[in-house]
């Protein structure tokens, strides 16, 4: 998971390679909204971990249509 | 890049960010019962759907206009036909302490399907009827995983299940990744056909 999850920012689009970048120097959040999902959105109601609200931005930038519906659909999980 | 991970996720936030808390994590463990096999489950699984629907033409009240409690009556019966159809006994229970966006969840050591008591307010069934539909499937794949030789799942699937049961994603962490794993797009896709095959039979 943590392999991956290094993969996947080390792959980010420049977009939001940028805004990682600066949050990581400076812990200053991004404000861009992608598809009415923001950074603070993000954390907040759906309870992302910092990175993960990174990763989800930019799944929104790369396929905007199949992230934005997995994100409206809610979450529907196991309980582990 | 994989060292500065920790310390990144460890940048203090505005807003403490709390895992969910299962509110029966503490709950009794139910022994299941014998669950029917794959092809089976999806006919019973979409006769419950038609099933429901069409008795809700004729419920007074129907589901739409119902109190919240009425229509929490209405899902556990929903999930009651479910069970008696696919000889399963798995537990429904409501919670209120569920985030917005948390429709519900299937915990496979209690047998537990937990749904956001929040759904009851809308008063089109649909989202809370895949939502049961979905953890039914996790609650099958678990069963599969436990059982087998008792159902007729290819031992590869089995496999891919058992292992993402063993290393789940889950949506806090990576939303991507949690939505295209193998067990919920799997658990997703039942959901949606049941659903749709029961409206399609309605006469």
């Amino acid at each position: 998971m943590l392999e991956q999850t290094a993969d996947k920012l080390e792959q980010l689009t420049p977009q939001i390679a940028r805004l990682f970048e600066t949050w990581a120097e400076t812990e200053q959040k991004p404000i861009l909204e992608i598809c009415g999902y923001s950074y603070s959105r993000l954390t907040r109601e759906f309870k992302m971990k910092p990175i993960a609200a990174f990763l989800a931005l930019d799944w929104l930038v790369r396929e905007p249509k199949k992230a934005s519906a997995a994100l409206n659909r809610g979450i529907r999980k196991l309980n582990i | 890049m994989l060292e500065v991970l920790d310390y990144l996720e460890n940048i203090p936030q505005d807003g403490k960010i709390e895992s969910w808390e299962d509110p029966f994590r503490d709950s009794e463990v139910v022994v299941s019962q014998d669950f029917c096999d794959i092809d089976e489950l999806e006919g019973h699984s979409a006769w419950a759907v038609q099933n429901f629907l069409e008795r809700d033409i004729d419920r007074e009240p129907c589901y739409s206009d119902a109190s919240i409690e009425q229509r929490a009556e209405y899902m556990k019966d929903f999930h009651d036909n479910f069970n008696e159809l696919s000889g399963y006994s798995g537990n429904l229970h409501f919670s209120d302490k569920m985030g917005a966006y948390d429709l519900g969840a299937f915990n496979p050591t209690t047998k537990r399907i937990d749904l956001n008591a929040d759904l009851l307010h809308d008063s089109n069934p649909e989202q809370l009827m895949e939502t049961i539909l979905h953890e039914s499937r996790h609650a099958y794949q678990d069963y599969a995983i436990n059982n087998p030789k008792k159902v007729s799942v290819d031992a590869d699937t089995i496999s891919v299940w058992k292992n993402n049961f063993e290393h789940y994603i889950t949506p806090e962490l990576d939303y991507e990744a949690y939505f295209n794993q193998p067990i919920e797009a799997d658990a997703n896709d039942f959901a949606e056909r049941m659903y749709e095959q029961g409206t399609n039979r309605l006469t």
